[in-house]
């Protein structure tokens, strides 16, 4: 007998997120942050902008590239447990600077 | 501000420690809530995952069924690749690449905190970073404009990869081969511009041991460059030939998958590295 959940995987079509659209905004952000960088922004802006930018590019990658918005929550659990110890390194190096 | 050579050894073995301690703590972390996961799973269904429904009994079902896999690890189930443990509905090898993944982004933390640190205290100069707005020779654009189509370059092996997953997913062994061999060849164009702007630095006087810079910025680029060429080897040798033997079949999407977060991951290492190195 086929069971009910068994003939909705074998029935599950492979939907994917929009990857050329993913991959016109990061192109588009890049040419962003390149063209920023030549219009003389306030450097406290500039430099916020950029991190921005560079977030935003790098947040896209990780949840549609690396499939982490469909995939397991586990995954992106275990992706960001080393987040506080790479925030220890920099403050530590943060404040050595300071001294 | 200069420091002590003795300041820089502590500093730099307190980050090694961080680092291992880190990796270790993050690691263990990890294993001990998916074990947990996994007792719990266990404790309502004896035996393999069995994707089960029983609509007469909806309570006991939510209780006794095992988390069901996310639609991509089941699209890749079906193809027939069968790593994939019985609880979780998590592949080992997945798992242990998104492990790595979490220690690799410590070590590029700890370089690239090192590089932040010396852009703060003035050892590397605005002087230094100059050198990325000078024309390369031959080609006779910016150092920092020829990076930015390097990071075109990447961006689109990573969009390449995604879509060769999804051809080998959907069956289409001939697309797949194409999209890997696209990534094989912008992995390789990517090394040799990079080897170009090595060059043009050399020709500068920008050497590993002439400057901090130096040091700082060709142990962060050429680290990253190592893993493209991890990636690239990674390629020739296990993937494209599958591609050409009997090409790549669904039940190669794991191994094409982990291949992919892998590449993924270092052209989210490029990204940081081309804000911050050149454009910060």
């Amino acid at each position: 007998m086929t069971h009910p959940q068994e003939i909705e995987l074998s029935t599950h079509t492979h939907k994917r997120p929009n990857y050329l659209l993913v991959f016109f905004g990061l192109l588009a952000l890049t040419v962003f942050e390149v063209a920023i960088t030549y219009l003389g922004v306030p450097d406290a802006i500039l430099t916020a902008g950029l991190l921005a930018f560079m977030l935003f590019k790098v947040i896209l990658v990780a949840l549609f590239y690396m499939h982490l918005r469909v995939d397991s929550k586990w995954f992106t659990y275990i992706f960001l447990i080393p987040l506080p110890f790479v925030l220890l390194i920099l403050a530590a190096l943060y404040f050595e600077a300071q001294k | 501000m200069e420091l002590e050579p003795g300041l820089i050894f502590a500093i730099a073995i307190g980050a090694a420690l961080l680092l291992i301690v880190g990796t270790a703590v993050a690691i263990g972390v990890g294993l001990i809530t998916l074990d947990r996961g996994v007792r719990r799973a266990r404790l309502g269904s004896a035996g393999p995952y069995t994707p089960v429904v029983q609509p007469e009994e909806p309570r006991a079902v939510a209780v006794s069924t095992p988390p069901t896999p996310s639609p991509l690890t089941q699209a890749v189930m079906r193809g027939g690749y069968v790593e994939v443990p019985a609880t979780l509905g998590l592949g080992h090898t997945k798992l242990g690449m998104w492990a790595f993944l979490g220690s690799e982004m410590i070590f590029f933390t700890s370089l690239i905190g090192a590089f932040l640190l010396f852009r703060t205290t003035g050892e590397i100069s605005p002087g230094d970073l100059r050198h990325f707005q000078e024309p390369v020779p031959i080609i006779g654009l910016p150092a920092v404009l020829l990076v930015a189509i390097n990071t075109f370059i990447l961006l689109t092996s990573s969009f390449s990869v995604v879509m060769g997953l999804d051809a080998v997913i959907e069956q289409k062994p001939r697309q797949a081969r194409a999209f890997l061999l696209g990534v094989l060849a912008l992995g390789a164009i990517f090394v040799g511009i990079q080897g170009v702007e090595w060059s043009n630095l050399f020709r500068e006087g920008v050497t590993p041991s002439e400057s901090i810079f130096g040091t700082s910025f060709f142990v962060l680029t050429g680290f990253h460059g190592m893993h493209v060429i991890v990636g690239l080897l990674w390629l020739v040798l296990f993937l494209l030939p599958r591609g050409f033997r009997g090409g790549l079949m669904p039940a190669d999407a794991g191994s094409v998958e982990i291949f992919g977060l892998y590449w993924h991951f270092v052209d989210i290492v490029w990204i940081v590295l081309f804000t911050i190195i050149y454009l910060i």
